[in-house]
């Protein structure tokens, strides 16, 4: 009698031991699954973004499909998404889905009115004078991740951008200048002295490829895969 | 009753065990993501130190002497790494990089290289290491990079549509935008020169590392004038000659290690070859049965003149390349640049001149011509279709093919072994092919295969660059990138284009203006 009182006690005891125990064991498990993922998915949205601003300092067009698809191979695990196919020079291919948008810019700085772009226009001319221009800008992917992470340096606001992303008149046309908050944080992130920098010389250029993938596949319950947002300056 | 102790000792006991093995599974999942931090950190120090080489070789030409140059790299790199990788990146603490961890040395195999390798250092926290005493791990990543030394001829065409009636000139913005150009390059290790043409080839300025004081050149740290300055717009365009002159220049600088590249700026169409009317193979001159010109010896061709080589008038001295040279030496008699009008011009020849001159102001650089009453040369200048030529050759003195078997870019008729003389649109299309051909021998000399850049001016509007000529001369597979509508498609659009991706690819910009010219120069220089 007793041991089935004692029997009735412990009954439902393991069960509530392992719940109390599994409970932890699942929480660290999505918890590190999922910090681990993004992890996975920050690494390999770095190397991409890299491999990538290589590719574009040493001339690879992105602005054409076939470039476009070996960027796709190199994003294997991104979900890029960049439609069937397209002939010639696109400077926006941004209506697909996937988890994966890619923006290619050149950026230049533009000195003052002395500088040899300024008076190659001339001065009075010079509408962009001591800012950030883009030379090229290119995007490709999901384009409706701009909402959710737009490009950091923003997107030139001109209709004197060719079919490849090329910007027709960086000096005089106000609309090749960065806009802010990109021009401001560029100015902050290369014209400045600290670690022993060196403002920018007047012409000089910088090549960014951006990355943003976001993680849809990572929510599980209240965690969530943020994102992941890489960004390299050849 | 032991079977009541024995579920009484088991209370709590599988709490217990998951308990106990937090202690060892909690460590080790600490460990698994300290290791992945570092790893991720461990990336994102490796890429910043690669853009940082890279940044620092990129700026290799950035001074006017090799020490400056090199401190132009250290600080590019300084530059570049901070801007992918800021203080504090990842947490990071104490990250070494600095222009003292930034070498820049000539390579050891090749002399025309010069390596950049870039070193940095970072401390990563470790989050639950820490608990085991280790509260960051040191990591170090370098990155390597070179800069190949380059070897480049300005081509820049002189002819008289450059003065187009706009300001500035298409002369005078290719003036500016070609010192821009040298500019931005390594004095002191790039070596450039120059040609300019136009229905004449000025004798060339070979390429030499002090092109910055030879040629002029204008950049962030001042500017000098040279022979560019000098350049005066005039005449024909006799841009094969041209082509054909500079990559002589750079065979004979006979450096495979080094970048070669062929720089041409032009604003129109190629219309004048150099030509030797006299064939040495079968002893015969290019004159016409019945034609009234007269040779040295007053004789007709029907009167038995133009027979011998010495009989022949001497239109030009000879040119000779010297030992080493990858053109063959000019000789001496009937030989001369045969001009012929743009095809908005009436489709006419104009004058015979001396195709080598000693100036960059030289235009119609005439000599002595076929005398003979109705000889279309008498008097030097001759405006009708040349009735008295019977042929064209079919290479010009340098030998450029006229009419080349494998993928002519027009079509010519041939006249047995030459080409058809008499017809303005028959030599119009042959020069076309020797100009493009001037291209396709220098991209394809197995010694110094040349990379041909070139930059289409804004000068006579009623005859544009030829796009797909400059497509094909520079083996560039893309459309127009700097203008907008494009002016012209990608070389597989174009049915008269080809390309060959086993050969040196270089580019073709249409640039109206000297804004967009920096931009095109710049995209060739880095």
């Amino acid at each position: 009698m007793i041991s089935q009182r004692r029997k009735q006690n412990q009954s439902g005891q393991k069960l509530i031991e392992f719940a109390l125990v599994a409970l932890l064991f699942i929480t660290l498990l999505m918890g590190s699954f999922v910090a681990g993922m993004n992890l996975i998915r920050s690494i390999e949205a770095n190397q991409t973004c890299r491999d990538l601003t290589d590719m574009y300092i040493h001339g690879s067009d992105f602005s054409t499909y076939s470039m476009q698809q070996l960027a796709q191979r190199l994003a294997t695990g991104l979900n890029l998404q960049i439609g069937g196919g397209f002939s010639g020079n696109s400077a926006a291919n941004t209506g697909n889905g996937g988890n994966t948008l890619i923006t290619v810019s050149e950026i230049m700085w533009v000195g003052s009115t002395t500088s040899p772009d300024c008076l190659a226009v001339g001065a009075n001319n010079c509408t962009n004078q001591n800012s950030f221009v883009f030379l090229q800008q290119l995007q490709f992917g999901n384009g409706t991740l701009n909402s959710t992470s737009p490009s950091s340096l923003g997107n030139p606001n001109t209709s004197a951008i060719s079919s490849s992303g090329v910007l027709a008149n960086p000096i005089t046309d106000a609309g090749a200048r960065l806009p802010n908050p990109g021009q401001t944080n560029m100015q902050n992130l290369w014209q400045t002295t600290s670690n022993g920098q060196a403002p920018l010389q007047d012409g000089q250029v910088t090549y960014v490829v951006e990355l943003y993938s976001q993680s849809p596949d990572l929510n599980l319950g209240s965690f969530s895969g943020s994102g992941v947002y890489a960004r390299y300056f050849f | 009753m032991l079977r009541v102790e024995h579920h009484s000792r088991e209370r709590g006991v599988s709490l217990l065990v998951g308990t106990l093995s937090f202690v060892f599974i909690i460590p080790l999942v600490g460990l698994i993501v300290d290791l992945g931090v570092l790893y991720a950190a461990k990336a994102r120090l490796q890429g910043a130190v690669d853009g940082a080489s890279l940044a620092a070789a990129r700026a290799l030409n950035l001074g006017e002497t090799i020490a400056a140059q090199a401190t132009s790299a250290q600080q590019n790199a300084v530059n570049w790494f901070y801007a992918n990788f800021p203080a504090g990146n990842w947490g990071t603490t104490n990250t070494q990089m600095n222009s003292s961890t930034v070498q820049v040395f000539d390579d050891p195999n090749n002399p025309q290289l010069r390596d950049v390798t870039v070193t940095a250092s970072t401390n990563v926290p470790t989050y639950f290491m820490g608990w085991f005493g280790i509260f960051s791990t040191n990591i170090t990543a370098t990155g390597n990079a070179s800069r190949r030394d380059v070897v480049i001829m300005m081509v820049l065409d002189r002819s008289g549509s450059m003065n187009n009636g706009t300001v500035p000139s298409a002369c005078q913005t290719m003036v500016s935008a070609a010192k821009i150009f040298t500019g931005q390059f390594a004095a002191g290790r790039d070596r450039i020169g120059l040609v300019s043409f136009s229905d004449s080839v000025y004798t060339p300025i070979a390429p030499t590392t002090n092109f910055q004081t030879v040629l002029g050149y204008t950049n962030s740290f001042g500017s000098a004038a040279g022979a560019i300055d000098d350049i005066v717009c005039k005449g024909g365009t006799s841009t094969a000659e041209g082509v054909a002159v500079a990559y002589n220049e750079i065979y004979e600088q006979n450096l495979p290690g080094a970048l070669n590249v062929v720089m041409l700026e032009t604003d129109g169409l190629p219309n004048t070859l150099a030509l030797n009317f006299w064939d040495s193979t079968n002893n015969v001159a290019g004159i016409k049965a019945g034609s009234p010109c007269k040779d040295k010896n007053n004789k007709t061709i029907n009167g038995g003149g133009f027979k011998t080589l010495a009989s022949l008038p001497n239109w030009t001295s000879g040119v000779s390349l010297g030992a080493g040279s990858f053109l063959p030496n000019v000789p001496a008699g009937i030989v001369g640049a045969v001009y012929s009008d743009d095809p908005d011009s009436g489709n006419q020849f104009s004058v015979m001149m001396n195709y080598w001159s000693t100036t960059e102001a030289n235009d119609f650089n005439s000599t002595s011509y076929l005398n003979g009453t109705s000889c279309s040369f008498d008097g030097g200048i001759w405006t009708a279709n040349p009735t008295d030529l019977a042929w064209f050759p079919t290479t010009d003195v340098f030998g450029n093919q006229l009419n080349p078997a494998t993928n002519p870019f027009q079509s010519v008729t041939m006249r047995g072994n030459y080409v058809k003389g008499g017809s303005w649109s028959n030599f119009h299309n042959a020069v076309l092919n020797a100009t493009d051909n001037a291209a396709y021998q220098a991209r394809t000399n197995a010694t110094i295969p040349a990379y041909f850049f070139a930059i289409g001016l804004g000068g006579d509007p009623g005859d544009p660059p030829d796009y797909v000529l400059l497509q094909r001369m520079t083996n560039d597979p893309n459309g127009d990138n700097y203008n907008n509508p494009p002016l012209y498609q990608p070389c597989a659009q174009e049915a008269t284009c080809v390309n060959y991706p086993n050969q040196p690819q270089g580019t073709f910009i249409f640039s109206a203006n000297l804004a967009s010219l920096s931009q095109a120069y710049l995209s060739i220089s880095s």
